[in-house]
């Protein structure tokens, strides 16, 4: 009997093998098939999680080899239970969502394919969430990276998608390298991949830190943190679904998940402080980024950094609870804003939100967009201002006054960039927006939970064996004006038009060069190819050039031996008399 | 059963010369026959057993005191290459039906007698067999160079041939030492740890630099991308598929197997020349524009991992190394084969004419991505599984030290990508279809490596049978 966890990737695997196999007048059908698959995996998750107490771990030998197990484990607790209820949750919305979104444009064989990898993400990214094993964790891990490249590409024929697609992959195999190594040291000095036994087994030597950093690399890589954060805004290239489901729900969360499951190790070794710095750095650069881009996806792609911050600021705390529910409420308004991007562009046609001119008024796209926007904004009732709120009550219980200020920033500008996003899209013109239900229903749905996403809230940090912390307190208040001002201040830059300036500051220069970081990862890549090609002039000038060099010499001493066979009998006669006289002396030293 | 392997492609090289007009489908009935007795021959196979098996010895000679017999037998180590020659012969006389329209019975008949000679090195018991072995199948790649390779085809099968050439001749004075101080050259019964420590050291110095241009280990290796570049897609098939592997298998049969100290001592050596090899070979491979030229490169890049797994010496490694050749062959075998396919369609190797093949021939494409996939390890597939075992086993051995393997792994991804966008993805100007070629060869391969990918336990059983691991 399979245990019941090992079940759960299971739906999305079927739905890759239907996808795979499924004749061409189907294709376009496998959305609602792969909607059913993301019901059934969350019934299956809650089913297996009702099915025990606490955590509860399932392990099964994949191969063993001369005397070494290599095990996947699924681990069920309160992080991986909430992370595949994201997971199975978007999925749903996802694959209907891509229903209504792929016309009648796409051949029918692209849309097989396209299903067949966004259910194998699914499922992949499903084993991540659930691993237990730092193996099973590294292949399903790849398998995502995989997937995401596929996805970004899925339009392989535009140069701009698979320039894109290669940016992300690439530096995601830069962490994942990191991560390999991570995972090797400790396999090597703690004799496991369980990360229970790892994280039980966890002491503060060098070994560790430095596995530690490895696995931090590859986690940020992952979550498009500061360094390693410019491919995900390029990403937005691909599919508006796959930008909804990779790169702002599910994906980039990988990373974070991946904090949250070391986080007893990567504190043990002090990484505390170092998780907080590339925290705060993401958030601030990625809020400058927001508040200048134009492209309508990219920016939402920047706020996806901010908010991504935003956990991993609350996991450098200590607050893993704070940290998964906000990467819940983030999931559910990030990707309803993704939906109201796509349903935007499709009206309009661009992408760019200064033409976009769409009504403001009481149409559903402005009310579930506008929704999304409180949410993220943190604007109370919506879930986004309970999840700021216990992220912000950990910092406060941490005691670092100067992690507060700069959150208590960061909350002032997430408001001001969201409100200028929402305020581009739609607060400019009277065009209407229709969209097909399948685009739509989603929509809603994700606008109704990210309404009442703040009931979770006891029941998540329950989850976690803990009390969910007071949403009434002075420094609530503090946010809630901070929000406040936030979008005062767009109303009154955008709307009224003060603070002209503001645009031509060095900083707002600086953050449309995109703080250079772009160039400088496109830098490495120039570098890496120049070594790439050194080695290949060497290859061919040196290390060839030498084994031609001696056949060539090999020739020539050939050539010179040759000599000496003249044809001459004179020549001969010489030779055999001095040879003769040769012999003999040396006979007659030797004695 | 294993003399069975050995004749029935000779017979039908034999054959195939007789009957020249019908000497493709002679080829493809022997190749066909010789998987179905590979299959056959896994009933005979003992998993339990550690050791050599299927044996079978025939006196033949008497030199001085050195007896020379006909004896083969396997063990989990050479058997899955046995396995893998009989998949691959099969693919190479599939893939020259549409590719070889002259002198063909000559060519189906150096492939069958090649097939023939690598088995029987792979089975080889005995030293002179083993040596005879490895020298016909010089010969036999030599020709299908020289005879059916591309424009500059002499210039690569000289070199090949003496290259390799005097790899051989390395080889066969150390074979002489140990005849002589031995006087056996019966493999499965040697045992060279009388002799003494310099005499061993010299005999393995020889060895290894024999099986380092074989396998090929940089920077003995430039002989490798010519005579990939310039042999037919068959020829490429069995070079990279299982030629390669002839260097490691004998580093892993008299090296670690007998002079396991010797490589003891040189531990960390050949391991940082393992890895160093893997990550010039992918830098390189990074700089290729020519597909053909780049899958060659990929060789060294992967043959370096094998390197690094026999010297890391722990029976993980060398069942990681073991398991990460037969991974390589399949995988070599499919991007030649698919390489050969998008050649004959588009008459070009330059990856930049081949721009937006995917909308073009696009089961070509896709399978070229699910093979560049399975050569940068993704996991699913057998690459993956190889290098893991050998990662595993090295930072058990060598803790930071093994931190060199990773950047091999990094540039693998690094490689594979920028192949992709620049071959498969976008949009070019290339004018081909894709009709009418046969896909089973292309499925026999890519099922091979999801398979064994996904369920590696059906391989490992087979390596674990061996007194190596």
């Amino acid at each position: 009997m399979i245990p019941l966890p090992f079940l759960i990737p299971l739906p999305f695997a079927l739905v890759m093998l239907c996808a795979l196999v499924a004749p061409a007048r189907a294709a376009r059908r496998l959305g609602y098939l792969g909607s059913l698959a993301g019901a059934a995996t969350l019934l299956l998750v809650f089913l297996s999680y009702a099915g025990g107490t606490g955590t509860q771990a399932a392990t099964w030998t994949w191969f063993g080899a001369a005397g070494e197990q290599f095990p996947l484990t699924i681990t069920l607790d309160a992080l991986s239970l909430v992370l595949s209820g994201i997971v199975s949750l978007i999925g749903v919305a996802v694959f209907l969502y891509s229903v209504g979104y792929f016309g009648d444009e796409e051949r029918p064989s692209d849309l097989s394919r396209y299903y067949a990898i966004l259910s194998l993400f699914a499922a992949s990214m499903l084993g991540v969430v659930l691993s237990g094993s730092l193996l099973q964790l590294f292949v399903c891990w790849e398998l995502v990276g995989i997937s995401s490249y596929l996805l970004i590409g899925f339009w392989h024929g535009k140069d701009e998608a698979m320039r894109a697609a290669r940016k992300a992959l690439l530096t995601i195999l830069v962490g994942d390298a990191f991560l390999l190594a991570g995972i090797m040291l400790l396999r090597a000095r703690y004799g496991t991949f369980d990360i229970a036994r790892v994280l039980a087994l966890a002491r503060p030597d060098t070994l560790t830190l430095l596995a530690a950093i490895g696995i931090v690399v590859g986690a940020i890589s992952k979550s498009a943190q500061f360094p390693l954060h410019a491919w995900l805004p390029d990403a937005m290239a691909g599919p508006t679904p796959v930008s909804a489901f990779l790169h702002s729900a599910t994906m980039v969360k990988a990373g974070l998940f991946l904090v949250a499951r070391m986080l007893p190790l990567l504190l043990l070794v002090g990484l505390s402080p170092w998780l907080a710095a590339l925290a705060l750095v993401t958030i601030a650069l990625s809020a400058c980024m927001a508040l200048v881009e134009t492209d309508i996806k990219r920016a939402l792609a920047y706020s996806t950094m901010n908010q991504l911050g935003f956990v991993l600021l609350a996991l450098s705390a200590g607050a893993v609870a704070a940290g998964t529910y906000h990467m819940l409420t983030h999931s559910m308004f990030k990707a309803l804003l993704f939906f109201a991007a796509g349903i935007a562009i499709h009206a309009t046609g661009t992408q760019d939100m200064a033409r976009m001119r769409l009504a403001l008024g009481a149409n559903a796209l402005a009310i579930v967009a506008g929704i999304g926007a409180l949410a993220l904004a943190g604007m109370v009732p919506l879930s986004g201002f309970f999840s700021k709120e216990t992220i912000l009550d950990a910092l406060v219980r941490q005691g670092n006054w100067t992690i507060v200020a700069c959150f208590m920033l960061a909350v002032l500008l997430s408001a001001a960039y969201i409100a200028r996003w929402y305020l581009l899209v739609f607060a400019r013109g009277g065009r209407d927006a229709r969209a097909p239900w399948q685009m739509m229903a989603p929509a809603v749905g994700l606008a109704l939970l990210s309404l009442a996403g703040g009931l979770a809230m006891g029941k998540v940090f329950g989850l976690f064996g803990e009390a969910a912390p007071p949403v009434l307190t002075p420094w609530t208040l503090l946010s809630l004006a901070l929000v406040l001002a936030g979008f005062l201040c767009t109303y009154l830059s955008c709307v009224r038009g003060w603070a002209a300036w503001l645009p031509g500051t060095a900083l707002a220069s600086a953050a449309r060069a995109r703080f250079l970081l772009d160039d400088l990862s496109a830098g490495v890549a120039r570098a890496a190819l120049g070594v790439a090609r050194a080695c290949a002039w060497i290859d061919g000038n040196v290390v060839d050039r030498a084994v031609r060099g001696v056949a060539v010499r090999m020739g020539a001493l050939a050539r010179g031996a040759r000599r000496m066979q003249t044809g001459r009998v004179a020549t001969y006669a010489f030779a055999i008399v001095a040879g003769f006289i040769a012999l003999v002396l040396l006979l007659g030293a030797l004695r | 059963m294993l003399s069975l392997l050995l004749a029935f492609p000779l017979l039908s090289a034999a054959l195939a010369l007789l009957f020249p007009r019908r000497a493709r489908d002679i080829a493809l009935a022997g190749a066909l026959a010789l998987c179905a007795l590979a299959a056959l021959s896994l009933w005979s196979f003992s998993l339990a057993t550690k050791g050599f098996q299927l044996l079978e010895r025939i006196a033949w000679a008497r030199l001085g005191s050195v007896e020379i017999a006909y004896h083969v037998g396997v063990d989990g180590i050479s058997y899955p290459m046995v396995l893998l020659t009989a998949l691959l012969t099969l693919v190479a006389v599939l893939v020259s039906r549409r590719e070889i329209h002259t002198g063909e019975a000559g060519h189906y008949a150096l492939l069958m007698a090649l097939c023939s000679c690598v088995i029987g090195v792979f089975v080889s018991l005995d030293l002179v067999l083993l040596f005879a072995c490895w020298e016909a199948v010089l010969v036999a790649m030599f020709f299908l160079i020289l005879r059916w390779g591309a424009s500059n085809r002499a210039y690569a099968a000289m070199k090949f041939l003496v290259y390799t050439g005097i790899a051989s001749a390395a080889l066969f004075i150390s074979l002489v030492v140990i005849a002589m101080a031995t006087g056996s050259v019966d493999i499965a019964a040697m045992d060279l740890s009388h002799l003494s420590p310099a005499l061993r050291t010299a005999i393995f110095a020889l060895l290894l630099f024999a099986c380092l241009v074989k396998m090929p280990i940089a920077p003995f290796h430039t002989w490798l991308p010519d005579a990939h570049v310039q042999a037919p897609t068959a020829g490429s098939v069995m070079l990279a598929g299982v030629l390669l592997k002839m260097g490691a298998y004998l580093l892993l049969r008299l090296g670690v197997g007998l002079l396991g100290d010797v490589v003891a001592q040189w531990r960390v050596f050949l391991f940082a020349l393992g890895c160093a090899s893997a990550i010039y070979g992918a830098f390189v491979c990074l700089a290729q524009s020519d597909l053909k030229r780049m899958i060659a490169y990929s060789s060294v890049h992967h043959m370096g991992f094998v390197l690094a797994g026999i010297a890391i010496g722990s029976s993980l490694g060398v069942t990681g190394a073991a398991f990460e050749m037969a991974s390589h062959g399949i995988i070599a075998a499919l991007l030649f084969a698919l390489a050969g396919l998008v050649h004959e369609r588009t008459g070009t190797f330059d990856m930049d004419a081949l721009r937006g093949l995917a909308q073009r021939m696009p089961r070509t494409a896709w399978l070229l991505a699910l093979a560049s996939f399975a050569a940068m390890g993704l996991p699913g597939m057998t690459g993956f599984v190889g290098e893991f075992m050998i990662l595993v086993a090295g930072f058990a051995r060598f803790g930071p030290l093994a931190l060199l393997m990773v950047p091999a792994v990094l540039l693998a991804g690094a490689y594979v990508v920028r192949m992709l966008s620049r071959v498969v993805f976008g949009t070019g100007t290339l004018r081909a279809s894709e009709g009418g070629a046969s896909p089973l060869p292309f499925g026999l391969l890519a099922a091979a490596t999801l398979l064994v990918g996904i369920m590696p336990g059906l391989l490992i059983g087979i390596i674990a049978a061996s007194t190596l691991t």
